[in-house]
């Protein structure tokens, strides 16, 4: 017998978790999240650890700010639910001296042909997030014959190698290698395709959350709570089981929850294999599944709250970047370092970039007594599976260490500061944290061509609906996979609105209303 | 600009969010403002490593006292799970022995004849009032709104009872003398001490105020939430909202407006998320910042006008008697307690203090708190955490835990630099002593040591504004700062309350927030709701079986 029941339940109170339950919660569904950690928000999380100073532990700088249809939809600007678009957004600061490559918003500092391309990629894409997708050939040859679509496809179409090539000047081309790693390209002659192209894209122009980002989070959890969604945290769920017309799932401390629909913000591997039984899942899904590929390296993030003033880095105008790419000489350096984590080697020096969190916003940091008070987050690639052992506390602590002492020597001033607070992950302890985070990485699973759009985990699933009678797919393991869209939440959310009979009370998104290359 | 019916000033959660949840549910339009980005941030719960958890601040959850669990549906409805271990509380000493209060009076008898037979019969019969006394006294001491001289004469009578002496020699008696003359077993004595002297029930020292905070110290239930502390802001947050509660965080507040002698109306700073935003209130407003933060945000101009006696009171609010520091040590396996062959049941305990050498060492360790000489007071009194024996979540597969104390200590550093020494290498200093302490009384702690925080005074103040000086409490508990003499909960100016540096003091047991709401809604006419009837601590007992039944866990599924 189940201890409670609902319409739908969902697995996983990170971003897309909540935004499915906030919007099926106001289209009057009885609604339970559950979720593993102790909190909600996933790897939206942020967190002081008591500290005064303020982690975001895994999403720092969001690809999409107030184009998120769920932040108009459900009106969290009202709710002091706040955006910041940090300008300028880049800089690479060359090891061993020069001058740093400053890049803006709009793309100032880049080629400009570049520009044009990045700007193509975004508009084409954008639209496509928030629909069930079309199979990737299909998508390309509409965009190859649409205005505007062939500059998209000819970014697309690039692999790192190639966009390091186009970037001409030295600094960009290292940066842009750089953010190719960020986005999970590691190797040179992986195309980006148009999803990989459009995170890069986005990385020109992130966005960040006033307070953290777990408050975007939290602004979710908000409105789906008004609208009488429930929230289970620390609930393990161990297994899915269909029948009967209803889906139950159980968690490991033993309690049983039923419904008529589950949705799984969980990766393909985790939920067609160990939550599913095999009996259930059809024979290619379950292959897709077992094919499913995540990155093979991740992030090791150090957090590092001072008393003192923030360092600088290069010039003034770069320290105000909010990602500050430090420790490359040149394009080079950057594909040793993209070569070694991919292949389980400590890279030679932790090379990475900065945030300077509270440069930003300062209620990141307490405004004292006794302060200044700065937060920093340092950010550098790293094996998954270090050849050297795998990561444990002892060579975690190291690496901290490591990354802290790389920072004194790559900027100035933080001699003069007091360390007061410092964590930190290895793509281990992400992982470990979070269940999404596979790898180290926020993405469930690499974003190339053949794992987006309908390969996203599979065409049977894509569209977030399975084979699987009640079960729905809803996170980052599913179209469209870009961390920090919600799209997966959302798409999910109106597909079980259809199915279930419920009214869709949200407009057609304003990403999808706006003027677009590509056929829909 | 937005309208409310009553707006709170921090959403903690002793005060600010459980009144906000009260009176949203009693029907009023309510918005809690928050200067933090999450509710309760003094009460969260941490990763803080890998797959275990910590609560370091509010870390016990006192909840099982609070008549919120029910009259807020936070179990049945959202979801909050609290467990418990057969022992309430307990010390471990150096010379290997032990000493457990238990919910069983009979279990806690066992223990402390081991140390004198005399003092198990005693304590035996004490632990029987206390029960049968329980859900009566919470009621007129705790969830009560003070200050109020009728049920206060009540407090004072039930505590002689439980004690089983007349008030008149409480009255004359100091903390340790009540102790020693109640108890024979130097060990004992310093068990029923530690709790008085930690939590600052009552100044020990103070003669009369002592000895009742004595009594009052043994209504208390303790246990932990699973998930951590933050498991239970999350449940009363959901039912603030789902009630249609207003959440502003990140939402610094700047004033708050008097008119025609009425608080009416909420500023926002500048540094918030939502700058200068003004909110008006047509009923309340509750202030849970704390009494100098209180005044600071009236003008000390207009508390005067209404009240120049509390407006100076308020000013010089006494915060710095103790200040807290905190360490959470991340262990592998489990805690190598000293004292487990003297009474193996400390292997199931949660709570359990480090409390002093000796019954002199116990007076000593007073009399260097009221002198503020922190070194000499530095490594006596340590209240000592095990998440895992509560919540399986909190151990990783690997067998780590988090180990969690706290002490509190003279804050200002006269002679050692001043309170930003604090800052200082003597930050290090004193976790490295720590550990040396720990290990005394848990032989191998410190083999077993991985890594560790540690939280001083001002980084406490930091991470909460309300807790100058480290002071986490709601303000000291001197005999000019006792229950009768406490910040009013209904102000001198009108619609204006407070939910902060009141009596009781702030804890998850979230009193002062039930009180709060309790004034506002008798003076709105709402007090009479039918669910807002539940006795504190009666579920708690009427439930004591099942959260004591430990919760289990089945290895991670892979593959089906």
């Amino acid at each position: 017998m189940p201890d409670e029941r609902f319409d739908v339940m969902v697995i996983g109170g990170g971003p897309n978790g909540l935004t499915c339950a906030a919007y099926l919660a106001r289209a009057g569904a009885k609604v339970v999240v559950l979720d593993k950690r102790f909190e909600l928000g996933g790897t939206m999380s942020t967190d002081d650890y008591s500290t005064p100073f303020l982690y975001n532990l895994c999403q720092f700088a969001l690809p999409l700010g107030r184009d998120l249809p769920p932040y108009q939809d459900l009106e969290l600007e009202r709710q002091a639910i706040r955006l910041m678009e940090p300008d300028p957004s880049l800089a690479f600061v060359p090891a061993g001296g020069g001058e740093p490559l400053v890049v803006r918003r709009d793309g100032t500092g880049l080629d400009g042909r570049l520009r044009e391309l990045f700007d193509a990629v975004d508009q084409a894409v954008l639209p496509l997030l928030y629909t069930a997708p079309q199979p990737v050939d299909e998508v390309e040859q509409r965009m190859s014959s649409g205005n505007g679509g062939g500059a998209a496809l000819e970014l697309a179409k690039m692999t790192p190698q190639q966009l390091g090539e186009a970037a001409g000047d030295a600094r960009a081309r290292g940066l842009l290698r750089y953010l190719c790693g960020l986005a999970g390209f590691f190797a040179p002659d992986e195309p980006l395709g148009l999803m990989g192209a459009f995170l890069v894209a986005r990385m020109i122009r992130p966005t960040i959350v006033v307070g953290g980002t777990k408050t975007l989070a939290l602004g979710l959890f908000r409105a789906g709570a008004a609208a009488g969604a429930q929230y289970r945290i620390v609930s393990d769920v161990d297994r899915i089981d269909v029948g009967g017309g209803q889906v139950r799932v159980a968690t490991r401390d033993g309690r049983e929850f039923a419904g008529r629909a589950v949705v799984s913000t969980l990766d393909p591997k985790t939920t067609f294999l160990d939550l599913l039984d095999a009996g259930v899942v059809p024979e290619p899904l379950r292959q897709a599944a077992q094919a499913w590929q995540f990155e093979p390296a991740g992030t090791f993030i150090g957090h590092f709250g001072i008393k003192g003033q923030p360092p600088i880095i290069g010039t003034e105008q770069a320290s105000q970047a909010l990602l500050q790419v430090v420790g490359f000489a040149d394009e080079a350096a950057v594909a040793r370092h993209l070569e070694a984590v991919s292949q389980g080697r400590l890279p030679e020096e932790p090379s990475g970039h900065l945030s300077v969190t509270t440069r930003h916003d300062p209620l990141q940091a307490a405004p004292g007594p006794y302060g200044p008070l700065h937060t920093l987050r340092y950010d550098t690639l790293a094996p998954y599976q270090p050849d050297t052992g795998a990561w444990d506390r002892r060579r975690a602590l190291e690496y901290r260490n490591r990354c802290w002492d790389f920072l004194g020597r790559q900027t100035a001033g933080l001699a003069g500061a007091r360390l007061l607070f410092s964590f930190s992950d290895s793509p281990l302890d992400l992982e470990r944290r979070f269940r999404t985070a596979k790898h180290g990485s926020v993405r469930q699973g690499a974003l190339t061509r053949g794992q987006t759009f309908a390969n996203r985990p599979h065409p049977d699933a894509s569209g977030t609906r399975t084979p699987i009678p009640g079960v729905y797919l809803g996170g980052g393991g599913v179209h469209p996979g870009i961390p920090g869209s919600l799209g997966g939440g959302y798409n999910a959310a109106r597909a079980i609105c259809q199915d279930l009979g419920l009214e869709r009370w949200w407009p057609e998104p304003a990403v999808r209303r706006a003027p677009v290359t590509a056929g829909t | 600009m937005e309208t409310f019916d009553v707006i709170v000033i921090g959403g903690g959660i002793s005060g600010g969010l459980p009144a906000a949840t009260y009176l949203q549910k009693a029907g009023l339009k309510v918005a809690v403002i928050e200067a933090k980005p999450e509710l309760g941030n003094f009460c969260p719960s941490h990763e803080t490593w890998p797959e275990t958890l910590d609560s370091p601040h509010a870390s016990i959850n006192f909840s099982g006292n609070s008549p919120a669990l029910e009259d807020l549906e936070l179990v049945s409805k959202y979801g909050f799970r609290l467990k418990t271990t057969p022992v309430v509380l307990g010390t471990t000493h150096r010379d290997g022995t032990n000493c457990l209060i238990c919910y069983d009076p009979q279990r806690t008898a066992e223990n402390f004849a081991k140390h004198s037979q005399r003092d198990g019969e005693t304590i035996f019969g004490i632990q029987n009032r206390v029960l049968e006394k329980m859900v009566e006294m919470n009621e007129l001491a705790f969830y009560s709104p003070h200050p109020d001289p009728g049920k206060f004469e009540e407090i004072l009578k039930i505590c002689a009872y439980v004690m089983g002496r007349d008030i008149d020699e409480l009255e004359t008696m100091t903390a340790p003398e009540l102790i020693e003359q109640t108890f024979e077993a130097d060990r004992v004595r310093q068990t029923v001490l530690c709790p008085v002297a930690l939590h600052l029930q009552g100044a020990p020292l103070a003669r009369g105020q002592g000895a009742f905070a004595v009594a009052l110290s043994l209504f208390y239930t303790t246990g932990l939430a699973i998930g951590g502390n933050e498991a239970l802001v999350d449940a009363v947050t959901e039912c603030f909202l789902d009630h249609g509660g207003t959440i502003y965080t990140n939402c610094p507040v700047e004033r708050i407006e008097v008119h025609d002698g009425r608080a009416s109306a909420v500023i926002l700073s500048e540094r918030a998320a939502l700058p200068g935003a003004r909110f008006e209130a047509r009923k309340a407003v509750i202030s849970n910042v704390g009494a100098r933060k209180t005044l600071e945000l009236l003008g000390e101009d207009v508390m005067r006008a209404a009240d120049d006696r509390l407006a100076s009171k308020m000013k010089h609010w006494k915060m710095d008697e103790r200040g807290s520091t905190v360490t959470s040590w991340l262990i592998q396996g489990e805690m190598p307690w000293g004292s487990a062959d003297f009474d193996p049941l400390i292997k199931r305990a949660h709570l359990i203090y480090r409390a002093f050498d000796s019954w002199q060492g116990a007076k000593d360790y007073l009399w260097a708190m009221v002198n503020n000489n922190t070194w000499a007071a530095f490594g006596n009194l340590i209240e000592i955490l095990d998440y895992g024996q509560c919540d399986p979540h909190a151990v990783s597969p690997d067998g780590q835990r988090v180990i969690r104390g706290e002490e509190a200590l003279p804050y200002p550093l006269r002679g050692l630099g001043g309170p930003e020494a604090w800052d200082s290498p003597l930050r290090d200093e004193l976790l490295q002593k720590r550990h040396d302490v720990m290990d005394s009384i848990a032989p191998g702690f410190k083999a077993r040591l991985i890594e560790a925080y540690q939280w001083t005074p001002i980084d406490i103040w930091r991470v909460n504004q309300a807790a100058i000086f480290g002071q986490v409490l709601g303000g000291d508990f001197s005999e000019d700062q006792w229950i009768l003499d406490r910040m009013p909960y209904r102000m001198p100016i009108r619609s204006l309350y407070m939910s902060n540096a009141v009596w009781p003091l702030g804890l998850t047991w979230m009193a002062a927030g039930y009180n709060a709401a309790q004034v506002v809604a008798e003076d709105l006419g709402l007090r009479n709701q039918p669910w807002w009837t539940h006795r504190p601590v009666a579920w708690f007992l009427r439930n004591i079986e099942r959260l004591l039944e430990p919760l289990t866990l089945e290895p991670v599924a892979v593959g089906r």
